[in-house]
């Protein structure tokens, strides 16, 4: 009786015991990642180490100093290295307030350093100095000169989007833009024209951003995308202003209830809205596509505005 | 429950499942395999493909000083977007500061890339990745200094004084061993619909398979239980006697079990039949010799007191050797049942052997002399054996009676003793009338008559043999008979010297 007992209150009371550790450790977890990091450099300098950081003071500038002292590579602990050398001294820290712009002034030693090793400990140096608030731009000096690097160049002001730091999609720097796109309209005879705001990684070429647009059908409306979804893009190549499109069989399909022509420019008309892009030549699988058999083999269609109707929904320009 | 049960217990269902999944299995992991070994290929052929490209534009990248000025070196360009478009990618110049000097995308120009492998490829290690997501394989190459020698470099290209901060170092500081860096991005994208496309061959390959798999389980599962199914299903009618034997056919196995369940059948119907013909036999001896006590008491009862003593004493004379008769008939009968009971106990002494013989045939001299039959014992050496006295005595006693019962006149017995180091050899050698070749390995037998026509004249009970088995058995020894018809009989009989408790020498009969 008396197991039975012990087992009734045991194993609730341990069930509980979990669950605190449970919470508490969930709590340590959050608190683990601090509001700011350092970023080091590792052991070869050819990658970045977050490291957790808590700034004592609290205003811009005097937080932009405390990193920066905190940063010098004397303060380094284990295989994570503080990016500057030790003997590169600060000199002067401005900050203009209205601007964000943070002016860091170096010793004539931070010539020392060069080349990729130069990039990696400046890339570190921003990066932290950019978390402060009120610092939406980095300008460093050497010795009150703008810097220059080894090849000449003048490095000027630099923000978050001025390091790349890898080449996916998930790392690539973000660009945004507004993009006209022609959609077939609902009974296929004209295209509509739709403004669409896109923010795409900079490893997609623009204009394949925009025949993306297309395969799908817009939101709350009754336009018709250019082609199907199950259509997959072969290649998609621009040369000499001529795009080059090279759909699979599933381009056309028995149930595309948009007439081919109206198909063909709604892509041309897209396209051509972008500078780069002053025909476009579309094939299914390699064949050319054309509209009547009077046009020459491998035709290029350019734009055609004939069969844009006006948008009387949604608002233009 | 049971029917599933039944189901899944059964050999056919386990034939099934093993045929399948060894169809099934080695054709998955071939198909996967296969599909990954192609997709690894394709991206080490796409490498190292890129790098020898790279290479070259790399060369011409440092030996024209593009970096320097890239509007100068327009072939370049126009040789970057070719080359950018074949590969559907992408192809990046940087410098050595990680600047960005060209995008054929144009998107990063002015940017500094910070990116591992773009810093290792600065300092001259070449290197590619695979984004999986974006179906793409991007190679790291660096841009060699071609006129970098170890101690000082400089650059061969035009180069552009522009002031340094520093101001004491020339604007030139020494670049390194590379200039840059070449990044190429080529598209995977055909790799992936290639390889969705040998997928869905190999799915559709893989259903065929489990199909053709399906089938071939189902009719080898059913093929190789079906036997064992008849089987089951025709021994109950051989129990029943609606059926006589098992067909012997199938395969090897299913053969073997057949012959030797018929055999076995066999067996058990002669022991069956046997044993029916012994209890006639047994009740057919008992009943005799009480039916002649009974015929000589009614005899004597009849005469009431006109019969003469010496009748009486006759006829009691006679009374008494049937009911002799009657208990040895008996007697067998027991120490039969008692020997066939597992435990028995054997009295083991040690004893000379020539001594017990010689007792022995001194008892059967009277039986010997009246059958007209000579008895003859012959001894090597003396003998001492472990045994126990009556089993023993019992089993030869039974071999010599046997060999003078079945003789004619004039015939003889002669019984042998002699002994190795461990085992004592008696022979039992006769003149009789021999025992038939079909029915030599049934003589030992419990009940087993060879002619059943003389038993009663011949005596006894057809148990004689078994007990002499059983008894040379219980000792751990072995008895072998061979025989003529019609010239003799020989009994060999071996039993080892020491009687060791545990049973571990082979019984074989």
């Amino acid at each position: 009786m008396r197991r039975k007992l012990l087992r009734k209150r045991l194993l609730p009371g341990l069930l509980v015991l979990c669950l605190l550790l449970a919470l508490f450790s969930g709590c340590g977890k959050r608190q683990e990642k601090s509001e700011y990091v350092l970023y080091d450099l590792n052991a070869d300098r050819t990658d970045f180490i977050e490291e957790n950081y808590t700034p004592t003071k609290t205003k811009a500038k005097d937080m932009a100093e405390e990193m920066l002292n905190d940063m010098s590579s004397d303060k380094s602990s284990g295989n994570r290295l503080r990016p500057i050398p030790s003997e590169v001294g600060i000199q002067s820290v401005t900050l203009d307030q209205e601007s964000g712009l943070l002016t860091v002034s170096f010793s004539r030693a931070y010539s020392n350093l060069n080349g990729a090793e130069e990039a990696m400990t400046r890339a570190a140096i921003v990066k932290t100095l950019l978390q402060i608030r009120g610092v939406t731009m980095v300008d460093f000096q050497v010795e009150g000169t703008e810097l220059v690097d080894e090849n000449g160049n003048v490095v000027g002001a630099m923000d978050e989007s001025s390091f790349v730091e890898g080449m996916t999609r998930a790392d690539s720097p973000k660009n945004s833009t507004e993009l006209t796109i022609y959609y077939p309209s609902a009974d296929g005879s004209a295209l509509v024209a739709q403004k669409k705001k896109v923010t795409y990684s900079s490893n997609i070429p623009i204009y394949r951003v925009a025949l993306n647009c297309l395969q799908k059908k817009p939101k709350d409306s009754d336009l018709n995308p250019a082609f199907p979804s199950t259509a997959k893009v072969l290649s998609m190549t621009v040369a000499d202003s001529i795009c080059y499109l090279n759909f699979d069989t599933n381009f056309r399909t028995s149930s595309s209830n948009v007439p081919l022509k109206t198909a063909i420019y709604s892509i041309v008309d897209t396209l051509t809205e972008l500078s780069s892009i002053k025909g476009v030549q579309i094939s299914i699988n390699g064949e050319n596509v054309s509209l009547s058999d009077d046009d020459e083999t491998g035709i290029i269609f350019r734009r055609d505005t004939t069969l844009i109707q006006e948008d009387d929904s949604k608002d233009t320009d | 429950m049971n029917k599933f049960k039944r189901f899944f217990t059964g050999m056919r269902f386990l034939v099934f499942l093993v045929t399948f999944l060894a169809a099934l299995i080695p054709a998955g992991l071939l198909s996967y395999s296969f599909l990954r070994l192609y997709e690894s290929k394709q991206i080490s052929t796409d490498y190292s493909q890129i790098t020898s490209q790279s290479k070259l534009l790399a060369n011409q990248i440092a030996s024209t000083g593009y970096i320097d000025d890239p509007s100068q070196v327009d072939f370049l360009n126009a040789e970057m977007t070719a080359l950018a478009n074949a590969y559907s990618g992408r192809i990046m110049v940087i410098d050595s500061s990680l600047h960005v000097v060209k995008d054929t995308y144009g998107a990063e120009e002015g940017r500094t890339i910070v990116w591992t492998n773009a810093v290792r490829a600065a300092r001259g290690e070449t290197s590619y990745t695979v984004d999986r997501k974006d179906h793409a394989i991007i190679v790291a190459a660096p841009i060699p200094n071609l006129t970098y020698v170890k101690d000082n470099s400089q650059k061969t290209a035009a180069s552009t004084d522009t002031a340094n901060g520093s101001g004491e170092e020339s604007s030139q500081a020494d670049i390194g061993p590379y200039l840059g860096v070449l990044l190429t991005v080529k598209s995977t994208e055909y790799i992936s619909q290639n390889f969705s496309f040998y997928q869905d061959s190999t799915w559709e390959g893989l259903l065929l398979t489990l199909i053709f798999a399906g089938f071939l389980a189902f009719f080898f599962s059913r093929f190789l239980s079906a036997p064992l199914q008849k089987i089951i299903g025709r021994i109950p009618k051989i129990q029943d006697d609606s059926e006589d034997s098992l067909p012997v056919k199938g395969y090897r196995e299913t053969r073997e079990i057949a012959v030797e369940f018929n055999d076995f059948k066999q067996k058990m119907q002669t022991i069956d039949s046997s044993r029916s013909e012994f209890v006639s036999n047994v009740s057919h001896e008992l009943k005799t010799p009480l039916a002649s006590i009974k015929v000589l008491a009614d005899s004597i009862n009849s005469m009431g007191d006109q019969a003469p003593i010496e009748m009486y004493r006759e006829f009691m004379g006679d009374i008494t050797h049937e009911i002799d008769r009657e208990t040895s008939i008996i007697n067998d009968l027991l120490s039969l049942v008692k020997m066939d009971k597992s435990g028995v106990s054997l009295e083991i002494k040690s004893m000379n052997l020539n001594d017990l013989m010689e007792s022995l045939l001194r008892r059967l001299r009277p039986l010997a002399e009246k059958q007209g039959v000579e008895l003859v014992m012959e001894s090597f050496r003396p003998v001492v054996c472990d045994v126990d006295e009556v089993k023993f005595t019992l089993a030869i006693m039974n071999l010599v009676e046997n060999g003078i019962k079945y003789n004619h006149e004039g015939g003889w017995v002669h019984v042998t003793l002699n002994s190795d180091y461990e085992y004592c050899y008696i022979k039992v050698k006769d003149s009789g009338m021999g025992i038939p070749e079909d029915s030599i390995d049934h003589i030992f037998e419990r009940f087993y008559r060879v002619d059943k026509s003389h038993s009663r004249e011949i005596g006894g009970t057809g148990l004689g043999l078994a007990i002499t088995w059983n008894a040379i058995k219980l000792h751990h020894g072995e008895i072998k008979v061979s025989s003529i018809l019609g010239e003799g009989t020989t009994f060999d009989v071996r039993v080892p010297l020491k009687y060791i408790q545990e049973e571990n020498q082979e019984e074989k009969k």
